[in-house]
């Protein structure tokens, strides 16, 4: 044995000791194998009441005197979240959804002190009906391949301890003990991740370029400012498994800085997340006490800390360049991407900036390899991604799929499909800066070219399904009110454009659009796109772009025949009560806010059109559905006339 | 031999080739090799900030176009920066900015009216209720807003911005209202000494006479007709322009002095060469066009004339009309003479013209007015031939005419009749008798003169209104009346007209651009002159709708009961106000100097479809809190420039954006005003501002100088000036006296003297002794004030006091102050100790002169103060050398023989000042800050300095005493009494009135002058004022002030409104 080798081997004996010791003994550990119940402690499940499920089931346990022997283990995000609140119980894994703290009296006896299954409470499959006890059992998990979110529902992202367990930090001592930056990157650029946040560049290449950067001092950024409505990937990510992305952190901020002069981190998540600043602050504070952070983290001389950083909430502060200025104290405004934020980021110095998911990719990577990485995915677009799945589909919720699953596999076997008597019209895929996909391209694989050359993007993971109920002219105008409203104001083509863009869509959903509107649009898309500062208005139109490319149709009925086919453009329909099907059972009277409805008690009202604001009270409280809906040209007349 | 260095590198720039350095971006390295690339948000000396996007150019290789100012040079770069592909984009992005723009450029108003009204003026003037100053306004373009506000066809309103959010304002209705509120004058100018005739008093003939006399010319109006007024009078109809109105609105013309001669017709009465004999020096001819048509239609002799039945009508002679009437034409007289004959008893009118409603030039409020009284008009119709049966006409064939490629053809197979007397209204020419040979007819029609200056072949004959152009519209005639007397005036002065009809020609050819550039060059006579051609940026504007005001009317039956009701009865003040208001002051501060203008004219954004009645558009508050820097945000388009250079360049950080989106806004923090905000006035927000958002407050600007009268000398300016552009001086150092202070120390003459009422004497002592806080010593020659103030045992000086006995005050103190010296230079006092000596006009000008010389040539440290009260008051009102000319005093006796004093008075201060003393000054007790600081410079002085101060004595003076710091004030402001101060010989003026006030007003105050205004001793009075005026101009001239008539040229110049 060498000298050199020697030293190495001590090295990585000191540094697998160092993690050994960071673990707290005696801790308590999640396993499968326990008993144990697991409570989803995720955003959604938070909102459907999992407080009082906890409470619920800790005195079930106090009541049986089971409080020492059943542990109860607060989880990230189980994915699910169309049926939460979700509780698993261990060992046998039996999955509950929509629970109620009533049900739990009844689960802890059958299932934690005896050994069945309450069959009521079980999830039922969609078309056979039949309960499935196992979450793998569940086509909404059994079809997704879950690396990033493979801890999330096992761990207690409040306990280090479950992390290390799980294999926490090993990637990182793994690293340290090779001691090789460079082969760090090389095995990131290696596997083709690309960043998840939705331009998907190679995060190798970023890793290098910024190594590569001579400056005072580097910056590690995580962005956490995830904005897209309909998103919670990132969010789900930091609040179930905040140390995966930590860990990332570290790995890049070893491979960028080591031997590069010092090295500090810094998480810009967005105030509106409270639980993911949490338990990410709570994650850093253990990952400090333990040797995970600061001087000579793991006894390997690499010294690096990492700060939050909140956001005020601005989406454009999600743009590197405005994320940089912003966390400096500055406005948040993008700037010409001339000067790039690997070599003059954050405080003028090399900076490299991923989100969230792509930090959360490294320590698999690291662990895994390359290879097995890049066995998942397309040619160009490996790994995993994540997706909110969101809108008018059945099973909404957190979902990981391999690159190249199709939309198909995403929305009706993951997500199963859509909800009775609905037809599939759309997906908007990306958020605000995406497009949205007609059902002709439900085949289409997921990956970062064939979404662009669709006219839409992966952007980073927001996908909103809608069905024949909605407007596309409404839908595209809701993206474009967003971005209209979250422009820096800084570059003209975004600040103006869009909101001239609004303008015209609304006087089209108005109908008062005339046939060179849809003219008139484009150009002002093809301006905004080639002219604006940032990438926020270069992608800003896509959602109308995409609405005139596949939903034309639609669009020239608002012009043309001045009517909606939805039905949902209010100045273009009408609410009307069917004599036939109406009893005068006098339930929309007070339903109705403006009192346009009048009518003898057991005669068939009617409804005033000059009062009406189309609010649709009426027809939703009907129960003989006699309040049918019209649209067109004589919906817009009476407008005026009001 | 290459000079390249290592680091230089070449690209292609629109098929050029340059070096350039690494490091630099495209748009440095092309505008420092003259190429222009537009860009709105570059600031050079901050970093690139790449938000406008005008300077996006294409660059090969790359798919996207690359904004210059963020993209580095590269080795062997082609860039292209102005293909069709880049101006389409920079269009878009121009009318995205423009669609925001809530500001306009120019207001369309003023260019549509051919007098050029600054109707954004006279609009803002009306709104704060001021009739008197919106009139003004009006008056300074268009000289009887009462008549045109009811006459005009309203070229302005069609035009108005107002009509993008409601409807236009109604201007015209608002020059009548500020008329019908103000009071009209007419201020000449300094008198010329030239006479210019005008033949004809139409309303080009009047314009051009109150021009010309505006400029100080004498004038004389000739008419064919009896009265002045030409058509005013003769056609238009008392119902739309009662003959009340034409009179008041003509009074100022004859009360400034313009000579009227009617019954003088040109060519039978009078023409140019006699009046050239008369002495006149130029005519201008402005006769109109009365000649009724003939032979416009076959068979026309036997029809009426249209101006013949308004003439008659206006005359109160005999017109009745019965049954049914023809009118034949398309002007507002077929309109008149419809609406007259409805009037006269006819039972229908019928207008037949070729026209529609729209296009008829008559206007379309007459047209409603007409439709309204039961007129009916057959729109696009012609009459081919009047039918007529014994001489009279029974009525008219008719065609029908449409439009087709904007003219008018005739309808195959349309022809049609009417019935009924038929009056004949259109075509008019001058008439021929009023046609000197030299004056060349065009088409027979027309004199033939310069469209610009009404330059006839023959030197000193000009000409205007419908004789040079044609019938057409009252607002014409004044224009080009307007136009010819300022010609005239600028020729008789000596220009040459020639060389400027040449400017004009090529000016009014040049893109809108150059001739904002060049407006300069033309002249401020050639400005006047000059007819622009602006273009109209389509912009975003957002305002609150308010319905324009509606003009209230005389019912239908009560207007056609009778010929001379008039049917508008005019806006209230009130009414008008509310009006005006909404005026969106379409005229930016900017203009010519504003980027985005400039790019728009080029990219001609004349229409843009983002901008939509009703489109989003920021509005922002005006903030004009800043003496020097005014912002309006309206007209901001966020390039963050000012935001920048305030802070990168200059500092202070003043701006930074708010909002965001399309709300984004540049404000101060916290919305503050900005010079709490750190602002350093230093302007480099205003020059870096590529609009007019942030401007230069001008006339603060101009009018920023320190009063010297008001000025306390705290010493504040001094201190907080940024830049340090006012220092400390000696005076003072001299005189570092806080008013506020010396008026706590109070006086050093106490209360309890015996002075009359009422007297100057004492306050003038005050104030003098406020000058120093050094101990004094007083002497005062014998006089009123040292027996008054030393009634033994007591005395009313708080200080050291020598009695002198007689008027050698001036003597005492020399000695006294050697003894000083002399006590001083042995050790034995140590303070400082100031001399000042008091004399009345015996004590100075006359007994005490050779004692006051004396000690003034020798040089004694002492001030002298003279109290000028103009005669020897304490012995019984005698004259003195100080007695002006023309005053009664006991010893200049008003009666048969004399009427007061017979010589001028001496002027003792240049006797001082002859002394070539290091301080001379004279001053007044009315202002005691001009008179403490001329005594502190006095005293600060090592050496003999001499005061003058006037001291009103109501006794001698026969003045209330009650009025006496008035009569004080006012002398100065006559000019009799100047304040000025000559400091080692160089003289300066410390008070100059903004307007010098008639002496008259105040002698008449003054008992000892009212033998002035009896019969016989006017001779006294004028030379007198000529006297005051002399010395008065002598003094501006010592003081290189320019002179009275120069400084009221400059005043009316820069329209200062003080009085």
């Amino acid at each position: 044995m060498t000298a050199a080798a020697s030293i190495t081997k001590t090295r990585a004996a000191n540094i697998d000791a160092a993690l050994k010791a960071a673990a707290m003994p005696g801790a308590y550990l999640a396993d499968d194998a326990k008993t144990e119940i697991r409570i989803c402690a995720g955003t959604a499940c938070h909102a459907s009441g999992r407080v009082a499920l906890r409470k619920a089931v800790e005195k079930a346990l106090a009541d049986r005197g089971l409080t020492d022997k059943v542990a109860v283990v607060e989880t990230g995000c189980h994915g699910f979240c169309e049926v939460g609140p979700i509780v698993v119980v261990r060992p046998q894994g039996i999955f509950y959804p929509r629970l109620k703290p009533k049900d739990i009296e009844e689960i802890i006896e059958t299932s934690v002190v005896g050994d069945g299954v309450v069959d009521r409470l079980l999830y039922k499959h969609l078309e056979s009906g039949k309960a499935l006890t196992h979450e793998l059992d569940i086509p909404f998990y059994a079809l997704q391949k879950r690396v990033v979110l493979s801890l999330n529902g096992k761990i207690d992202p409040f306990s280090l301890d479950d992390y290390l367990a799980h294999g926490g930090y090993s990637a990182l001592a793994k690293v340290f003990k090779a001691a090789d930056p460079e082969a760090v990157i090389g095995e990131v650029e290696k596997s083709g991740l690309r960043g998840r946040g939705g331009a998907g560049f190679p995060t190798g290449k970023k890793w290098r370029l910024c190594r590569n950067n001579p400056g005072e001092k580097h910056y590690i950024i995580c962005n956490a400012d995830e904005g897209d409505p309909g998103a919670f990937m990132d969010r789900s990510v930091l609040e179930g498994n905040p140390h995966s992305v930590i860990e990332g952190m570290i790995i890049a901020a070893y491979a960028i800085g080591v031997d590069n002069g010092p090295v500090e981190g810094y998480v810009y998540v967005r105030h509106e997340y409270p639980f993911a600043v949490e338990r990410l602050r709570w994650a850093l504070d253990h990952a400090r006490e333990r040797n995970l952070l600061g001087e000579d983290i793991l006894g390997s001389g690499f010294a690096f800390d990492i700060r939050i950083n909140q956001g005020a909430g601005a989406f454009v502060c999600g743009e590197s360049t405005a994320l940089t200025l912003s966390i400096e104290g500055r406005r948040g405004m993008p700037r010409g991407k001339h000067i790039r934020t690997a070599a003059h980021g954050l405080w003028a110095q090399p900076t490299n900036l991923n989100n969230v998911e792509t930090y959360a990719n490294i320590p698999w990577i690291i662990n895994h390899g390359s290879g097995e990485f890049s066995s998942v995915g397309t040619a160009t677009s490996k790994g995993t991604k994540i997706f909110s799945l969101t809108g008018k589909v059945v099973n909404g919720g957190l979902i990981e799929v391999p690159m190249g699953a199709t939309l198909r596999q995403v929305i009706f076997d993951i997500g199963g499909g859509m909800l009775p008597g609905r037809e599939f019209k759309a997906v908007q895929l990306g958020g605000p800066s995406g497009g949205c996909l007609p059902a002709s391209l439900l085949d289409e694989p997921i990956d970062f070219e064939s979404l662009v050359a669709a006219g839409s993007m992966m952007g980073s993971g927001g996908m909103v399904v809608v069905d024949d109920t909605t407007c596309m002219v409404d839908f595209a105008k809701f993206f474009l009110k967003f971005t209209a409203e979250e422009s820096c104001g800084k570059c003209i083509p975004c600040r103006v454009g869009t909101s001239r863009m609004l303008e015209i869509l609304d006087r089209v959903s108005a109908g008062f659009g005339v046939e060179d509107d849809v003219r008139l649009l484009e150009r002002l898309a093809d301006d905004i796109i080639e002219g604006s500062l940032c990438a926020l208005g270069g992608s800003a139109p896509n959602p109308v772009l995409s609405t005139l490319r596949y939903f034309k149709d639609e669009v020239m009925a608002h012009i043309a025949q001045r009517c909606c086919p939805a039905k949902v453009c209010r100045p273009l329909i009408r609410y009307t009560i069917d004599k036939a099907a109406c009893t005068g059972c006098h339930a929309c009277f007070p339903a109705c806010p403006v009192s346009a409805i009048s009518g003898e008690h057991k005669q068939p009202h009617t409804i005033d059109q000059k009062l009406c604001i189309r609010c649709d009270a009426c027809r939703q409280v009907c129960r003989f559905d006699a309040v049918p809906v019209e649209t067109g040209i004589f919906a817009l007349a009476e407008g005026r006339q009001r | 031999m290459s000079t390249r260095t290592k680091t230089a590198l070449t690209l292609t720039i629109d098929n050029k080739r340059f070096e350039a350095r690494k490091g630099e971006t495209v748009l440095e390295v092309a505008r420092r090799e003259g190429i222009d690339i537009p860009a709105l948000c570059h600031e050079a000396g901050t970093a690139a900030w790449g938000a406008c996007r005008l300077c996006l150019v294409e660059v090969e290789g790359l798919e996207k176009l690359q904004a210059a100012c963020t993209t580095w040079v590269a080795d062997g770069m082609v860039v292209r920066t102005d293909t069709s592909r880049v101006r389409a984009r920079r269009e878009s992005y121009l009318k995205m900015y423009l669609s925001d723009h809530n500001a306009y450029c120019e207001a369309p108003c003023t260019d549509a009216c051919p007098t050029h009204i600054d109707i954004p003026a006279y609009m803002a003037a009306l709104a704060a209720g001021d009739a008197d100053g919106a009139a003004a306004i009006v008056r300074r373009e268009l000289p009887f807003p009462g008549i045109l506000g009811r006459v005009c066809p309203r070229y302005c309103e069609p035009v108005c911005r107002r009509a993008e959010v409601d409807e236009p304002i109604a201007i015209c209705a608002l020059h009548r209202s500020a008329a019908d509120h103000a009071e009209t004058r007419l201020v000449s100018g300094a008198p010329t000494g030239k006479r210019v005739a005008v033949i004809g008093a139409g309303p080009a003939g009047l314009a051009a006479a109150w021009f010309l006399v505006e400029r100080g010319n004498q004038v004389t109006l000739y008419d064919a007709n009896e009265h002045p007024g030409g058509l005013l009078r003769y056609s238009i109809p008392e119902f739309r322009l009662p003959q009340r109105i034409v009179d008041k609105e003509l009074r100022p013309l004859w009360d400034a002095g313009v000579r009227f001669v009617g019954k003088s017709e040109l060519g039978y009465e009078i023409d140019p060469d006699g009046l050239f004999d008369a002495g006149f020096e130029a005519v201008v001819i402005s006769v109109g066009t009365w000649e009724e048509p003939k032979n416009v239609l076959p068979g026309d002799e036997a029809a009426l004339k249209g101006l013949e039945v308004l003439k008659r009508a206006r005359e109160g002679r005999a017109v009745t009309f019965a049954g049914k009437v023809v009118v034949v034409g398309d002007g507002i007289t077929a309109v008149d003479v419809a609406r007259t004959a409805l009037r006269k008893g006819a039972a229908e009118v019928v207008v037949v013209t070729q026209y529609d409603s729209k296009n008829m030039p008559a206007g379309t409020r007459d047209i409603a007015a007409a439709v309204e009284e039961g007129v009916t008009f057959e729109f696009g119709a012609r009459a081919k031939k009047v039918i007529a049966a014994g001489g009279k006409a029974q009525g008219v064939e008719c065609v029908r005419v449409a439009t087709e490629a904007e003219k008018l053809r005739e309808i195959e197979g349309s022809a049609f009749s009417l019935a009924g007397t038929v009056v004949i209204a259109t075509g008019y020419a001058p008439r021929p008798g009023e046609s000197p040979e030299y004056l060349s007819i065009a088409g027979g029609a027309r004199l033939r003169a310069n469209f610009y200056t009404g330059r006839t072949r023959r030197d000193g004959v000009f000409a205007a209104g419908d004789a040079v152009a044609g019938a057409q519209s009252v607002i014409h005639a004044v224009a080009g009346g307007k136009r010819t007397a300022l010609a005239v005036d600028a020729w008789l002065r000596g220009q040459d007209l020639e060389k400027l009809e040449e400017q004009l020609a090529v000016y009014n050819s040049l893109p809108y651009l150059e001739q904002l550039k060049d407006a300069g060059q033309i002249g401020t006579l050639g400005q006047r002159l000059a007819e622009r051609s602006p273009v109209w940026l389509k912009m975003g504007t957002s305002a609150e709708t308010a319905a324009r005001a509606n003009m209230p009317k005389v019912t239908k039956a009560k207007r056609l009961a009778a010929t001379d009701v008039e049917v508008e009865k005019g806006l209230s003040l009130a009414a008008a106000q509310t009006e005006a208001k909404r005026c969106l002051q379409c005229e930016c501060p900017s203009l010519g100097e504003c980027d985005l203008q400039r790019l728009g004219v080029e990219y001609g954004i004349t229409t843009n479809e983002l901008a939509v009645k009703g489109g989003l558009v920021r509005v922002v508050e005006p903030q004009h809190e800043h003496p020097f820097i005014r912002r309006d945000m309206n007209r901001c388009i966020a390039c963050g420039r000012c935001v920048r250079v305030c802070r990168d360049v200059a500092g202070p950080a003043c701006y930074d954006f708010t909002g965001r989106g399309f709300t984004i806004n540049v404000d101060t923090p916290y919305g503050e005003a900005l010079q709490l905000a750190d602002c350093i006035t230093c302007g480099r927000c205003v020059t870096v501002c590529p609009t007019g958002a942030l401007t230069f407050n001008e006339r603060q600007l101009s009018s920023f100088r320190v009063d010297e009268r008001r000025c306390i000398m705290c010493k504040e300016c001094v201190k907080v000036c940024p830049v340090e552009a006012i220092k400390q001086t000696n005076h003072f150092e001299a005189s570092r006296k806080n008013w506020l202070e010396l008026i706590a120390k109070g006086s050093q003459l106490a209360s309890g003297h015996r002075m009359c009422a009422g007297c100057g004497a004492p306050i003038v002592v005050r104030q003098i002794l406020m000058g120093t806080d050094d101990p004094v010593v007083v002497s005062a020659a014998t006089g009123c004030l040292e027996v008054s103030t030393t009634i033994y045992p007591y005395t009313s000086w708080k200080g050291s006091y020598i009695h002198t006995a007689f008027e050698n005050a001036a003597a005492t103190l020399s000695g006294v102050e050697t003894a000083y010296r002399a006590l001083k230079k042995k050790g034995l006092i140590e303070e400082n100790v100031k001399f000042i000596a008091f004399g009345g006009d015996g004590g100075t000008y006359d007994i005490g002169l050779q004692s006051l010389s004396g000690a003034m040539e020798r040089g004694h440290s002492m001030l002298y103060v003279c109290y000028d009260n103009g005669a020897y008051m304490n012995t019984g009102f005698q004259r003195s050398g100080a007695t002006p000319l023309g005053a009664w005093t006991t010893t200049s006796p008003v009666g048969k023989v004399t009427a007061g004093k017979l010589q001028v008075r001496k002027n003792l201060t240049e006797i001082m000042i002859a002394h070539g003393l290091e301080y001379v000054a004279q001053a007044s007790p009315h202002d005691p800050r001009d008179l403490v600081r001329k005594a502190a410079k006095a005293l600060a002085v090592d050496g003999p300095t001499f005061l003058n101060v006037l001291s009103p004595c109501p006794r001698g003076w026969r003045s209330d005493g009650a009025e006496s710091i008035e009569l004080a004030r006012e002398a100065v402001n006559t000019c009799y009494w100047p304040l000025f101060e000559v400091e080692d010989g160089q003289y300066r003026l410390t008070y100059r009135p903004h307007h010098k006030l008639p002496l008259v007003p105040w002698l008449k105050r003054q008992g000892r002058f009212a033998h002035l205004f009896k019969p016989g001793n006017e001779h006294i009075l004028l030379s007198l004022e000529a006297r005051v005026d002399d010395e008065w101009e002598r003094l501006l001239r010592r003081c290189e002030e320019p002179s009275e008539a120069e400084w009221q040229a400059h005043l009316q110049a820069s329209g200062c409104l003080l009085r």
